[in-house]
């Protein structure tokens, strides 16, 4: 079997399509006979072609257009939405990761810090009565519950 | 490509889209939202700087690229409905079916009873190839790049799909002819 050999497969296909034949070719298309098979085979297509185009409504490219203009600007939106998350969620890490370092650098001081307000608490604790240990723990208990109450009823809804 | 240049270039091919999907397509409605799908999938990507012949040629690879994705959902979901619906599951050949359901598009084409019947003597891919070197004339190279496959492929395939054709027409036209021969 051939496979499309001749020089001339092109120029048949073209002159097909076109209906554009000069002698010469066609002359040469009646004598070879993958090119007139070529021809033949073109010119049926053509005819099938034609049928299936016929009287067929298209849709409005504008509406095409407009369609994929909607889905860019979403998609672009959507983008934006996602940049403003990314840095938002780089920041974070920064900030924590700063803080990280400042607390492992700043460590011995904290615990010499630590050490000496544990001694001094022993110290007052060891002094203190029952009752004013009362008075300081209610007191601690009043403005973890003051500050629970603000956020529950004053930052929770503005958010 | 701008709004004005849009038009213009969908003028020019969409019809010739839309006959493309048309005979790879159970129906006329599923070929009108496959072209749709084509153009918006051009859109929606930057088009690289393309003359006019390679734009019509990245049009067609795009509408092949849709019409074989529409395939690969159709065959998941024949898959999902064989291994969901047990009671009305499908069995393996009618599996492999669904792999070809685009041979079969021909029944329902718009096209004259004589037309469908020499053309449902060839299989999809043969259609493909037909129609985008003779109707569209596109070079081997380029329904290569279309349709995925090697030039050299191409070539093959193309050569014995015109001879499968080639001897089809002719049957017809000796069909004719005797029965013309007959009526006289």
């Amino acid at each position: 079997m051939s496979i499309g050999t001749c020089i001339h497969d092109a120029a048949v296909v073209n002159a097909s399509r076109t209906g554009e034949w000069d002698d010469a070719l066609r002359a040469h298309a009646a004598r070879c006979v993958e090119c007139a098979e070529t021809a033949r085979v073109a010119a049926w297509m053509q005819d099938v072609s034609f049928e299936l185009t016929r009287d067929r409504a298209l849709p409005d490219p504008m509406y095409l257009w407009l369609k994929a203009e909607i889905g860019r600007r979403a998609r672009e939106g959507g983008g934006s939405a996602m940049r403003r998350s990314g840095i938002a969620a780089g920041l974070g890490l920064a900030a924590a990761g700063a803080g990280l370092v400042s607390g492992l650098a700043a460590f011995p001081y904290i615990a010499a810090a630590v050490g000496v307000a544990r001694n001094e608490l022993s110290a007052v604790l060891a002094e203190a009565s029952i009752v004013d240990l009362s008075v300081i723990g209610s007191g601690w208990l009043g403005i973890t519950v003051m500050l629970f109450a603000t956020y529950l009823l004053v930052i929770r809804p503005l958010r | 490509m701008n709004r004005q240049a849009f038009h213009d270039f969908y003028r020019e091919t969409a019809s010739g889209v839309r006959a493309y999907l048309r005979l790879s397509c159970k129906s006329a409605s599923l070929a009108d939202d496959l072209v749709q799908e084509t153009y918006l999938r051009m859109l929606r990507q930057p088009l690289p700087a393309l003359g006019a012949e390679q734009l019509r040629a990245y049009l067609y690879k795009t509408a092949h690229s849709v019409l074989v994705d529409h395939y690969r959902a159709a065959r998941r979901e024949t898959q999902w409905k064989a291994e969901h619906d047990t009671p009305t599951a499908i069995d393996g050949a009618e599996l492999d079916h669904a792999l070809e359901r685009a041979d079969d598009c021909v029944d329902s084409l718009e096209l004259p009873f004589d037309m469908r019947q020499v053309l449902a003597s060839l299989n999809a891919k043969q259609r493909t190839l037909l129609w985008l070197a003779y109707v569209e004339g596109f070079k081997h190279h380029e329904i290569a790049e279309v349709v995925g496959v090697k030039t050299g492929s191409v070539k093959v395939l193309l050569s014995r799909a015109r001879a499968e054709l080639a001897a089809k027409l002719d049957e017809r036209r000796g069909a004719q002819s005797v029965g013309r021969r007959v009526t006289r």
